[in-house]
């Protein structure tokens, strides 16, 4: 069972995504804070993360930042109620698979989330893709210890 | 003769020496004894004559016949011839007609010898009606060679004649030596009176400003040390008027050559200057031509800078950058007008002078700018409205999709209700844009702040319940206060559900409310997590929070209350001790 990290600082919205995604077959790890967001990522090992941005201490972008340089490729997906251009130019460099806009048509997002964690094992096609493309191969050893394995990379 | 005021001292002295002298030896008989002495002369000089005659006569051979001839000879002597007896040894009696007198020894000795003659000063008495009157006169006796004693003596009327003439003679030369001082005074005072008019004549060209030539006195004395000194004043005035004139050209080209159009008023409100920039602005005539003229007749065109200058000139204000609107030749112009009282040197107003500036390129500029910021700002708000209005959006989309596809009828009613919750979370979100965005008008009435603060508790009991918080309420029964009801519910309930919602269960709040002149003090504190110090300077902007709850708008309005009624909002925060926030409202209604 693929586990899927949701990190938004509204409790209905992480109960929204929650039941989208249980209909997809993923357990569901939430967050409601940037801090929370990172020690789940490190310690879950999600094979999938739905990112908000602004969060109540640190931003979105910064969790993202800090997942990076702990080489944690996990697939991102933003969803946020900013539409900022500059913004997602960043997120594109840190390697996200989507952005979204709030409001989400629900169906839509299970159908990219589908997309997202499907295509890294089937095709490995787009540049975001490929740079999660590890993933599938760490969920096991992610449960048990993932942030001793990163290093050892 | 260096010195002026010598010469003027030695002119006096030689006007008034003559008559000086003339009747020093009048008064005190040297006059007299220059007559006696020139009597004595005369005297002599006649006796000679006398002598002569009765000589002659005695060679004919009668000496009474002799001395008659001498007598007729010379009218203005007296011949006559003396008898003597000797009394003692000391003294002789001398007989004159019928006259006695006494001579002594020592005269008589001396006309003993046969052609001998001594005068001597005698004292006989006259031949007056009323008895005898002496007579004083110098008489000389003279021992003829024959033995025969003759005494001489002027005739009275001779004497008294020849007196006269001496006398007259005296008198004259007095005048000449007066008349010769006073040409020489004159001469003198001439000396000194010509170059001192020739000063005032030159002194009067320079009054007139003619250009004079140096002044040349060639004299030692203070004339001529006054010539150099006006010569170097002279010159030293030329030097300041050439600086003074520089000076204003420096001034004229200065005020020529300014940005700023400049216009100086006298106090009477007649243009005194006008330079070429504010000419241009002003459409005003030549400088030449506005000078004199009153300020209201040359501005009658610009009504708005005349009310400045009536009222810097007139009221005394002095105006700093105002803004003034006028129509010039047809097209709207900003003027930017600072205005200045003028000062004479005793520190009276003596005009005022006016600097203007065309504004209405930057004014245009500026408006455009300020249009572009507010449309940025209105960007801005825009953003952070959407940002709010999508997260609880967010939710009611994804519910009502799901419920489209729910059968599971606990499912169904779950979502409605957070479907509901979420649209009032929207609709508060709208309200408290409306609230904050409104026009700060404070409806003023009579309340009590004491009721309004245990409402506002009562309004969050639940909650309060829920989280096992202890209230410590310090407000008095009552606490009367005028002012906004709608404002002081709004600062209340915010800042109350915000200390509630922060707060950790068991937690304590803290609500204090009392006079401390000149405020009315409210305070709301929790013993929450505290806000960290770099999120303090934005906790009163719209839109910003650190919950996940709220609009971000619940402090901005509490500000924005708080200011619409005078007052104002502060907060102290310790991160892990917790924040209290005061409200500080007017005690007097401010006008």
């Amino acid at each position: 069972m693929k586990n899927a990290l949701v990190v938004d600082d509204i409790a209905y919205t992480r109960l929204l995504y929650g039941k989208a995604l249980k209909k997809l077959g993923f357990a569901i790890v939430e967050a409601e804070n940037g801090a929370a967001a990172v020690r789940a990522a490190l310690s879950q090992a999600p094979d999938l993360i739905l990112l908000d941005l602004n969060l109540p201490d640190i931003s979105g972008l910064e969790v993202l930042q800090t997942l990076r340089q702990q080489k944690l490729t996990v697939p991102v997906m933003v969803i946020t109620a900013n539409e900022d251009r500059d913004l997602v130019m960043k997120l594109v460099t840190l390697g996200i698979s989507d952005y979204l806009i709030k409001p989400v048509d629900i169906f839509e997002l299970q159908k990219r989330v589908a997309r997202v964690t499907g295509l890294v094992g089937a095709e490995g096609a787009t540049p975001a893709a490929a740079a999660a493309e590890p993933t599938p191969a760490r969920p096991a050893p992610a449960g048990a210890a993932g942030e001793d394995d990163d290093d050892d990379d | 003769m260096r010195h002026l005021r010598d010469q003027l001292i030695l002119a006096m002295l030689l006007v008034a020496l003559a008559p000086i002298v003339f009747f020093s030896l009048y008064t005190y008989g040297l006059l007299d004894e220059l007559l006696t002495r020139r009597g004595e002369e005369r005297l002599t000089t006649l006796a000679d004559e006398a002598q002569r005659c009765y000589l002659r006569g005695c060679r004919a051979g009668d000496t009474r016949a002799a001395v008659a001839q001498a007598a007729r000879a010379l009218p203005a002597l007296q011949v006559q011839a003396v008898t003597t007896e000797m009394i003692d040894i000391a003294v002789a009696v001398l007989r004159l007609d019928k006259v006695r007198t006494v001579v002594p020894r020592e005269v008589w000795d001396g006309v003993a010898p046969a052609g001998a003659a001594v005068t001597l000063p005698v004292a006989l008495p006259a031949a007056v009606a009323d008895g005898p009157a002496y007579e004083a006169f110098r008489m000389m006796l003279w021992r003829a060679p024959d033995g025969t004693l003759l005494a001489l003596r002027r005739s009275e009327r001779e004497e008294q004649q020849w007196r006269r003439r001496v006398l007259y003679e005296a008198l004259a030369w007095s005048g000449v030596l007066v008349a010769g001082a006073l040409v020489l005074a004159l001469l003198l005072a001439r000396r000194f009176t010509r170059p001192i008019l020739f000063l005032q004549r030159w002194a009067e060209a320079v009054e007139r400003g003619e250009r004079t030539t140096p002044l040349r006195v060639a004299r030692r004395d203070e004339l001529g040390a006054l010539a150099a000194t006006l010569q170097r004043m002279n010159a030293r005035l030329d030097g300041q008027i050439a600086d003074l004139g520089e000076l204003r050209a420096y001034n004229e080209r200065l005020i020529e050559s300014m940005f700023s159009g400049l216009v100086t008023l006298e106090a009477d409100g007649r243009v005194r200057a006008v330079n070429r920039r504010a000419q241009e602005l002003l459409q005003l005539p030549a400088p030449a031509a506005a000078h004199g003229r009153p300020y209201r007749e040359l501005l009658a065109g610009c009504p708005a800078i005349a009310a400045v200058m009536a009222a810097t000139l007139d009221e005394g204000r002095e105006v700093q950058r105002a803004e003034v609107g006028e129509l010039v030749a047809g097209r709207d112009v900003v003027f930017g007008i600072s205005s200045n009282r003028l000062r004479d040197s005793m520190g009276a107003v003596c005009g005022a002078a006016f600097f203007f500036q065309d504004l209405t390129d930057i004014k245009r500029r500026e408006g455009k700018l300020r249009q572009q910021e507010q449309l940025a700002a209105l960007g801005e708000m825009a953003a952070a409205v959407a940002h709010e209005v999508r997260n609880p959006l967010n939710p009611i989309r994804g519910f009502a999709q799901l419920l489209q596809q729910e059968d599971d009828w606990t499912e169904v009613r779950e979502y409605a209700r957070i479907i509901i919750t979420q649209v009032d979370a929207l609709r508060r979100l709208v309200d408290n844009l409306l609230l904050y965005a409104r026009p700060g008008d404070v409806a003023w009435s009579d309340l009590d702040v004491a009721t309004l603060i245990a409402e506002s508790l009562e309004l969050h009991q639940g909650q309060v319940r829920e989280k096992r918080l202890q209230v410590v309420c310090a407000v008095p029964p009552t606490l009367p206060w005028r002012g906004g009801l709608a404002q002081v519910r709004l600062i209340a309930d915010n800042l109350i559900r915000n200390a509630i919602t922060v707060l950790p269960p068991g937690g304590t709040l803290t609500v204090t409310a009392q006079r401390e002149e000149p405020w009315l003090t409210l305070r709301v504190a929790d013993n929450g997590p505290g806000i960290a110090a770099e999120h303090v300077p934005q906790l009163f902007t719209a839109f910003f929070t650190t919950r996940a709850q709220g609009t971000g708008l619940g402090l901005a309005i509490v500000r924005k209350m708080a200011q619409d009624m005078k007052g104002e909002v502060s907060v102290t925060s310790t991160v892990g001790q917790g924040t209290e926030f005061t409200v500080r409202l007017p005690l007097t209604l401010p006008v």
